[in-house]
């Protein structure tokens, strides 16, 4: 009962009568069906709420019995529906809208195709538009597991595929299957990660192509895998080589950071032919990053495009020369640390000032002992 | 045999419930601040201190304070306010 009472209020119209007691009033209506509630006694007149049905019901009523109905308030709706009803072209005109997003909704206004590499997508398009999907053909038909199905058949290169559809929108989401390469001939050779030169070397497997004492460019190989008949013999081994590696490093007394503040905007930009109509405001940021994103809804005529705005803030750096230099020689270290392998052993470690004024640049040179050699999958014939 | 007491027998016999058989009043008093009433037959008299309802073979009497019909249909009364009192007077 308070359900409908809550219903009925959202369309509800509070009156006042006067020229009947409040229980014959509330009799009438419990006899003639009216959906009275709140009813109150307000000196000599009743108050109460009731829905449009019953206030016409009540109308018939002040008519017959000769009472004195006054509204007081009307809630909003029922205010609408009737301005509403008055506007009768107003109304077509929305239900013609209704209707128009109806049936619009009911094509296929975008095709995406997502995860091609190998296979073209020109084809997977022309394929599923023989079952449908294609643009401007009717969502409601589509029977997208099937589609799926026969593109497994029809591209045995596919692993795995989705076909989704989201309003207007068909995505279609693909992986396309890893091909192995040592199915198809390939031998394993061992070569330089580094220029540097040989100092020891051990062949397991295969045929080296270096000797200790040579200098070696990274890339080069070192031991080589071959094919023998329908074997293959990968190659295996370990390389050490003494290699040299050179960093920069550069820190100024005065630097300015970026920092992202967290809070991030996105604007929608709507582009019909050519015309750019904003939907949403740019935030006022003083400083930001924008990410442009866009969706062509009619053959590039009509664009939604989505700009991500993230504030940054910039903050500066101030260092005495000593730091700064101390900076440029902490930042060359850290460059030629990460260009080599964990395990090396460094044997010597250079660091030169290029700069004696801000900005100071710093060189580190690093001569390090370490396992030079890695895996590499080559093709090459027998 | 009265047409009552043919419904009441009715309704003992299917294990039934009266106001189902017999068209007889029922009330639902939630805590003391909300009543339900069903099959009434129209209200008496409507006062915030005291609301009485016409039943079948009788009258309830509500007293109370700040009494309010919230809502009324054919059947169906829902008071609300400070409810004191429930009283059922018999009709010879």
């Amino acid at each position: 009962m308070k359900g409908g009472r809550i219903l009925g209020s959202a369309g509800s119209v509070r009156a006042r009568v006067e020229g009947i007691h409040a229980e014959e009033l509330i009799n009438q209506a419990a006899l003639a069906g009216i959906r009275v509630w709140d009813i109150e006694r307000v000196e000599r007149a009743v108050v109460f709420s009731t829905d449009e049905k019953g206030l016409k019901q009540l109308r018939r009523l002040e008519r017959e019995k000769g009472l004195v109905l006054k509204i007081i308030r009307e809630r909003v709706l029922m205010v609408w529906l009737r301005r509403v009803r008055r506007r009768k072209f107003w109304l077509a005109g929305f239900f013609c809208f209704c209707f128009a997003l109806y049936y619009l909704s009911g094509f296929i206004w975008a095709i995406e195709v997502q995860g091609t590499e190998k296979i073209d997508r020109e084809e997977l398009l022309d394929y599923v538009s023989d079952y449908g999907l294609h643009r401007w053909g009717k969502v409601r038909r589509l029977e997208l597991n099937a589609i799926e199905q026969n593109l497994y058949l029809k591209f045995p290169d596919i692993a795995w595929v989705a076909i989704e559809r989201s309003g207007t929108k068909v995505s279609i989401r693909l992986a396309e299957k890893q091909s192995n390469p040592m199915q198809r001939g390939a031998v394993i050779d061992i070569v330089a990660a580094y220029d540097g030169i040989i100092f020891e070397m051990m062949v397991l497997k295969g045929i080296a192509q270096v000797k200790p004492g040579m200098t070696v460019a990274k890339g080069d190989v070192l031991i080589a895998g071959y094919r023998d008949g329908e074997q293959v013999v990968n190659a295996a081994g370990a390389v050490k080589g003494k290699v040299f590696v050179e960093a920069y490093g550069e820190a100024a007394v005065e630097e300015t950071a970026q920092r992202y503040t967290g809070d991030q905007r996105q604007v929608d930009i709507l582009e019909l032919w050519g015309k750019k109509i904003p939907l949403s405001r740019r935030p006022k940021y003083q400083h930001y990053e924008a990410e442009e994103s866009s969706t062509a809804i009619f053959r590039n005529l009509i664009v939604l495009r989505r700009l991500t705005y993230s504030e940054v803030s910039l903050e500066t750096n101030h260092f005495s020369p000593e730091e700064a230099e101390e900076l440029a020689r902490y930042r060359a270290l850290v460059a030629a640390h990460a260009q080599l392998d964990p395990d090396a052993v460094i044997i010597k470690k250079e660091v030169e000032n290029l700069s004696q004024h801000s900005p100071f640049i710093c060189r580190v040179f690093i001569t390090a002992e370490t396992d030079i050699g890695s895996e590499m999958v080559q093709f090459r014939g027998d | 045999m009265g047409k009552e007491a043919v419904a009441k027998k009715i309704a003992d016999i299917f294990d039934l419930p009266r106001d189902l058989i017999a068209n007889t009043f029922r009330l639902t008093l939630v805590g003391r601040g909300q009543l339900f009433i069903e099959n009434h037959k129209g209200i008496i008299l409507y006062d915030p201190e005291l609301i009485r309802l016409n039943v079948r073979g009788g009258e309830i009497k509500i007293a109370g304070s700040q009494l309010q019909v919230r809502s009324v249909y054919a059947h169906e009364v829902y008071i609300e306010g400070a409810i004191e009192n429930i009283s059922l007077e018999v009709r010879p």
